[in-house]
């Protein structure tokens, strides 16, 4: 394994000193490249009160590939599949080599606060959603509740 | 006071040319705390004299704070206070339904001169009564039934006019509005010791929120820092308004006031004199960290290359600056690494998003001893790290100053605290409340300077033309002393750091270390070549930092060249790293691409 470059370490470092609110980000012993991740659920979203485990793995080639990333908590979401794939530009065609873990997080927990049921991944959450979203939002409470919530 | 002694320390910190000032400031400050003192005792005495002891006074003062509680001053009855023997009870056994007996001690500004005052409302009956068994002479003393009323109900008009024209003619005299005048005229300050509600809980910001509510909002704009004007409470009807100027208290006033305000005029000294040396000391440190192209006859930053491929590894020459083998030293790396430190101790203020702001004196005082520390640790503080004479002695000059911000902290805490003791030993002994804009001395100065006194006429352009001289009066605190030693420390953030470039400042937003060779896109950001070949191989257009399409059109054009030479003025060492590194990353992606990928042995 070649050695890590100076941005994955520099960026790792700062994580560790000063982690975005409600989120932590920490890399594998045996892989620097792999990271655990925890994101809270916004407050005033669905999925307040859960804390959603992640994985974030950054390819050989980043930061000209992006990152990725992936839902290891269940989570009902129109933009996040049964699998914990996320749909979001940045993490696509929108990527930039000028973007970083850290934004990426932030864009994640943003997701959560602004559920988008027009750009879907998970189809039938996002039909819900738009069909009945008072209906859809209680079932993204329980789901937190179910499955983020510990203890 | 009592910063005698710390002002002793300060003293040794301070360079010569200020010391003279501060020996004679010093002596004036202890002649100042023995005036003080006296002059409490002629308060007192004063006081005394017109019959209000502070008990008295504390009743009165008590009964006018308790009248705005209940709203209606008559609610209070005679044998709630059973302690209270004499004035009070008097006066509501003379007056038959309003007996309230009301004082405010309240301040008011004459031509820049700050003059307390003490406000009294006796019920007319009670005049009467008085005025009929006194005749209107000086029978106060000797009289045996309640020899205090007497005597301040003598001293400003001996004959009891009818109320409304005696009101009229103490307004005249003393210049203030109306105290029974209509809402929202008058503009007398209120000093109570304890607060009602229409007070605020005696928090100054409480009470700026209250004036706000009340107030109409221009007014509030126009005098921001007022925190407790307020209209004096309306006195019961039938009572009688008696204005009590206090000589021995405006003296006081006036001595604290003017103690406050040379003490600004020596603040200023002590600043003026560490700017002067910290600009000594950033040409001292501007000559000893010089870039490349001053110590190195073989490099001129002004060349410009015609080819960027010429500019290779080893072509540049850092070594005769992180070494000793050239015509003229430079301590620049040295430096660079001495304010690095310095940045990272945040000594005195924190720039943390959690907890910014300035420090406590103990924490500052640790970390500044830490970066001394670390400082002589590395052996940045001797000849291994500075070669140079003239950086050892700037060294030292950078921590003296950095201590005499530290010492003027305490200094300022000494103060605050010693004026805090003075009028806490003033509220005590007279029983006059503490002017509230004295009660936290530790808030911003500017936020003080308006506090103190009265605005002498209620008209919105009279307010507003005041304003301006009100400002300079009446400040107790001087604006700058609260902010000084912050106001330093930015001097040397802007001063002294930037004299030596940081790299953050040149580094590529990509890979994050220096943006050599730096490549300017036609949206222009910045980048280095290396990144932006590899994003031209994946065929990237857009620029990373705005999403132009910048990337693929970049050529060799496009090099920055007045940046990297500054580059490898600055920053030769870091140049040369980078460039060696693009090299062989660039071969190891060449070989990549033949299919000769890795350092794996191809065996044949």
């Amino acid at each position: 394994m070649a050695a890590l470059p100076k941005r994955i370490i520099k960026e790792t470092e700062r994580l560790n000193k000063e982690a975005p609110d409600g989120i932590t980000a920490e890399p594998h012993e045996d892989n620097l490249r792999y990271f655990d991740v925890t994101i809270k659920g916004p407050g005033g979203s669905p999925f307040e009160g859960g804390t959603f485990k992640l994985e974030l793995f950054l390819p050989e080639d980043y930061p000209m590939a992006p990152p990725k990333v992936r839902f290891l908590t269940k989570i009902y979401h129109p933009n996040i599949d049964r699998l914990g794939r996320i749909c979001l530009d940045i993490l696509k065609d929108k990527w930039s080599p000028a973007l970083q873990i850290r934004t990426v997080l932030l864009s994640i927990q943003a997701l959560l606060s602004s559920p988008n049921p027009d750009d879907p991944l998970a189809t039938d959450v996002a039909k819900h959603y738009k069909e009945n979203e008072k209906e859809a939002i209680a079932q993204s409470q329980e789901w937190t509740r179910k499955y983020a919530v510990a203890g | 006071m009592h910063f005698s002694k710390t002002y002793s320390q300060l003293l040794l910190t301070l360079p010569q040319e200020l010391q003279d000032n501060a020996i004679e400031y010093r002596q004036a400050t202890i002649n100042l705390e023995l005036q003080l003192k006296k002059l409490i005792n002629k308060v007192v005495l004063e006081l005394s004299s017109l019959g209000l002891s502070p008990a008295v006074l504390h009743d009165l003062l008590h009964s006018c704070e308790q009248g705005d509680i209940n709203g209606k001053g008559k609610e209070r009855q005679v044998g709630e206070r059973p302690d209270d023997g004499g004035l009070v009870a008097q006066i509501s056994e003379a007056g038959p339904s309003r007996q309230a007996t009301k004082a405010v001690y309240e301040f008011v500004e004459d031509g820049g001169r700050i003059e307390p005052r003490l406000r009294l409302w006796v019920s007319t009956a009670s005049i009467e009564d008085d005025a009929a068994t006194a005749s209107g002479s000086s029978v106060g003393a000797e009289s045996d039934d309640d020899p205090r009323v007497a005597i301040f109900l003598d001293k400003p008009e001996s004959k009891p006019p009818s109320p409304d024209s005696d009101n009229v003619r103490t307004e005249e005299l003393l210049l203030v509005s109306k105290p029974v005048a209509q809402k929202g005229q008058s503009l007398v300050w209120s000093l109570q010791k304890k607060s009602g509600p229409i007070f605020g809980s005696g928090n100054a910001w409480d009470s700026l929120v209250g004036a706000a509510d009340s107030d109409d909002s221009l007014e509030t704009l126009a005098h921001p820092v007022e925190l407790v004007r307020k209209q004096v409470p309306r006195p019961p009807v039938g009572s009688r308004e008696i204005i009590i100027p206090l000589t021995s208290d405006t003296a006081f006033f006036q001595l604290l006031q003017g103690a406050l305000q040379s003490l600004t005029v020596h603040l200023d000294t002590v600043k003026a004199g560490f700017i002067h040396n910290l600009q000594d000391l950033s040409t001292i440190i501007s000559k000893t960290a010089r870039p490349r192209s001053s110590v190195s006859h073989s490099f001129k930053p002004a060349s410009s290359f015609s080819d960027p491929s010429s500019i290779s590894a080893g072509h540049l020459m850092p070594k005769s600056l992180v070494h000793h083998s050239m015509d003229t030293k430079s301590d620049l790396y040295a430096w660079r690494e001495i304010f690095q430190l310095y940045i990272d101790s945040e000594v005195f203020e924190s720039l943390s998003e959690r907890s910014r702001g300035e420090r406590s004196l103990d924490e500052t005082e640790r970390r500044l001893s830490e970066f001394a520390e670390r400082v002589s640790n590395r052996g940045l503080g001797d000849s291994r790290g500075l070669k140079l004479k003239e950086s050892r002695e700037a060294l030292e000059k950078f921590l003296q100053l950095n201590l005499l911000i530290l010492n003027l902290k305490k200094f300022q805490y000494a103060n605050s605290e010693a004026a805090r003791k003075i009028l806490k030993k003033h509220a005590k002994r007279t029983a006059l409340p503490i002017p509230s804009p004295f009660k936290r001395l530790d808030i911003p100065a500017s936020t003080l300077s308006g506090f103190m006194g009265v605005i002498p006429d209620s008209s919105k352009a009279v307010v507003l033309a005041r304003e301006k001289s009100y400002h300079d009066t009446l400040s107790l605190l001087p604006t700058t002393t609260a902010s000084l030693p912050h106001i330093l420390v930015q001097a040397i953030g802007e001063t002294l750091i930037p004299i030596i470039p940081h790299i953050d400042d040149y580094s590529c937003l990509i890979c994050t270390s220096i943006a050599f060779k730096p490549i300017r896109l036609t949206c222009g950001h910045l980048f280095c070549v290396r990144c932006l070949v590899k994003m031209q191989k994946r065929g990237q257009d857009h620029c990373p930092c705005c999403r132009a399409p910048s990337v693929l059109k970049a050529n060799r054009a496009n090099v920055d060249w007045a940046l990297l030479n500054f580059m490898q003025d600055w920053f030769p060492v870091e140049s040369e790293e980078k460039l060696r590194q693009n090299e062989r990353e660039a071969a190891k992606e060449e070989l990549e691409e033949l299919g000769l990928g890795d350092s794996r042995c191809i065996i044949m």
